[in-house]
């Protein structure tokens, strides 16, 4: 195996990794913000894939034009579905959460199965025209625009959460609701801001992915690879989300290239279970005291 | 209410469902082929639906891949019985144990899992049970599936609907009986035990672990059961029918039927694979009216379908409503 070979295959690792650290970022967002683990996550992806198929096939708005509408149109789904439908599900248990959700999703997979009947399953980006050279490695751009644009966004996530009031108050809400509330947060609102920017990441990982892997209605599977991203992080940081999506990426796209697909399409599930069993708080996390 | 009780269930629950199981016997015969099919699919349903509701409703473990146990069943009973030569009525109860290993092979793992994480772990475990039939063709048929012919009984093929029919009545009866004898056990009230609360069951000297694991291994046994009929009855099995959509009708099925209920079970089971059929028009539509079930029995009706009759009836009799739901709600959790 030369250099070059291994250099292309970091580059693709690191992009389908960046995209499931997206999606663990949505997922661990909602979390922490609601207390929802939203199943239907991973349907938000395909919606946000569909919606950018649609604003770029049908109406033929150009590249960045779909991109910002699209943000824009599924976080206002992604505030609709929390005032409608999760919020009364809050103070539910978890296996009622875990199936509502599921069926939410079951319900948009539909939905953008029966609603784009068309063949075309891609959407152009900018990049595709664009060939990138490192010396004699030809690297695709859109993987690169992949990686840059998910680091863009996590950054801008940690300075919000640092640096913002409304980001302050997003963690004021998740560490004790009560509390927030009593120093005048409006919980409410924040609740719905959360969902409307854990969707807004889902939709960009769809974005992201669409051109790459096709767009179709099975896409939302990719919610696995988010929990796993996630859960290797300990489900609470931003960081470790991070490295947990990137490790998962390299991890399956070397294993796939040395020991073949069979490999590439257990690494998640094999991940996850070693975590879960051997570090359950993460690799960066602590772990915590329950409450009996 | 009737005097008389047979093994704990009121009189008036016994003539009841004697009366079903002779509706069940003797109207078959006037029906034609493709209500024989439709109903052999609903009690292997109703198979499937006891075994979950028993992991889930009864020992409130979420499980996401009972559609995988029942693919471990398929395949092993029609290796057993097409490749090895093996009587069906010997590969049926060994893919069975075979998927019940399975479960107890997953459920390991799982007792250190609660809520969501144990929902996401099963979520993997189906897409890996799905990649593992693709990924060996020699045993699966790989995505091209296999067939898997009727068994034999006394020497005669049950190649007509109707006959294989009355097999999978009789062994959906035995379901019944064991998870009804089961649930009155000792592990059956300690499966309620867990679910209430994991540390008071655990100060009461309720093995956490073992119950656990036994509740796994009992789900997946039925599910293997209920996955080597459904291989035979429809004669053709390919990955895709044990996707994550069955698992979650399973879901649906229980939770739409009643949790923790056999009496749910059967109901959620019956009328959520027969009214699909009936209502064939929206087939196109049939994901997003389960989906919009679901929801919809979580919020209104989370007891399901079985706290619906004592409801019923206390508004009827009037006086006293609530103190007949609780006690009437209560029967229904047993």
């Amino acid at each position: 195996m030369t250099t070059s070979i291994v250099l292309q295959l970091i580059v693709a690792g690191l992009s389908s990794g960046s995209i499931y650290a997206l999606v663990g970022l949505g997922l661990m967002l909602a979390f922490k913000g609601t207390g929802i683990v939203n199943f239907a996550h991973g349907e938000l992806v395909a919606l946000g894939a569909y919606a950018a198929l649609f604003f770029s096939v049908v109406l033929k708005l150009p590249y960045w034009q779909v991109f910002v509408l699209t943000l824009i149109f599924c976080g206002f789904v992604g505030v609709l579905l929390e005032r409608t439908l999760i919020r009364p599900l809050m103070r539910a248990p978890s296996f009622t959460i875990v199936v509502a959700t599921l069926a939410i999703g079951l319900m948009i997979k539909n939905v953008l199965r029966l609603s784009w009947q068309e063949s075309v399953s891609t959407f152009p980006t900018p990049f595709d025209e664009l060939s990138l050279r490192v010396g004699e490695i030809s690297i695709n751009p859109n993987y690169v625009w992949i990686i840059s644009c998910s680091f863009a966004i996590m950054g801008l996530l940690a300075l919000f959460f640092r640096k913002n009031l409304t980001g302050k108050a997003m963690q004021a809400v998740s560490q004790n609701t009560t509390a927030a509330r009593l120093m005048g947060i409006r919980v409410s609102r924040i609740f719905s801001l959360t969902f409307a920017v854990s969707s807004a990441i889902a939709a960009l990982a769809g974005i992201l992915m669409g051109p790459v892997v096709g767009v179709e209605s099975e896409m939302g599977s990719v919610i696995l690879k988010g929990f796993v991203a996630a859960i290797l992080g300990g489900f609470n940081s931003l960081p470790g989300c991070v490295v947990g999506g990137l490790t998962l990426g390299l991890l399956e796209t070397f294993g796939g290239a040395y020991f073949g697909g069979t490999f590439k399409a257990v690494t998640a599930f094999v991940l996850l279970m070693f975590v879960l069993l051997v570090r359950p708080h993460g690799i960066f996390g602590r772990a915590e005291a329950r409450r009996v | 209410m009737s005097d008389f009780s047979l093994m704990g269930v009121s009189g008036r629950a016994v003539i009841f469902g004697a009366a079903l199981l002779l509706l069940a016997l003797a109207l078959p015969p006037f029906f034609g082929s493709y209500h024989h099919y439709l109903a052999s699919l609903a009690l292997i349903n109703v198979i499937m639906a006891i075994g979950l509701n028993i992991l889930t409703g009864n020992a409130g473990q979420i499980s996401l891949c009972n559609s995988s146990f029942m693919a471990i069943g398929a395949y092993a009973t029609t290796y057993l019985s097409v490749k090895l030569g093996l009587s069906y009525w010997l590969a049926l109860p060994a893919a069975g144990v075979i998927s019940a290993i399975s479960g107890f092979l997953l459920g390991f793992p799982a007792l250190r899992l609660r809520g969501f994480y144990l929902a996401v772990v099963t979520l993997g475990f189906l897409e890996v049970s799905q990649i593992l039939i693709e990924q060996l063709p020699g045993i699966t048929g790989g995505v091209r599936g296999i067939s898997s012919p009727r068994p034999a009984l006394l020497g005669h093929t049950l190649s007509s609907d109707l006959s294989f029919y009355y097999v999978i009545l009789a062994i959906t009866l035995a379901t019944l009986w064991c998870a009804y004898s089961l649930l009155r056990s000792p592990t059956g009230r300690a499966f309620e035990a867990i679910r209430s609360s994991e540390a008071a069951a655990q100060t009461l000297a309720v093995p956490l672990a073992q119950t656990k694991l036994a509740a796994f291994v009992i789900s997946a046994f039925f599910a293997g059961i209920g996955g080597g009929l459904f291989a035979s009855l429809v004669g053709f099995i390919d990955p895709l029918e044990f996707g994550v959509w069955t698992s979650v009708r399973h879901v649906v099925f229980i939770v739409v039927g009643g949790l923790g209920s056999i009496t749910g079970s059967v109901l959620g089971a019956l009328v959520l694979t027969v009214l699909p059929e009936v209502l064939r028009a929206f087939k196109e539509y049939q994901e997003f009216v389960f989906g919009g079930l679901l929801l919809v029995v979580l919020i209104v009706l989370p007891h399901g379908l079985v706290s619906l009759g004592p409801k019923i009836r206390a508004r009827l009799s009037g006086g006293g409503a609530t103190k007949s739901v609780i006690a009437a709600q209560r029967s229904a959790a047993e």
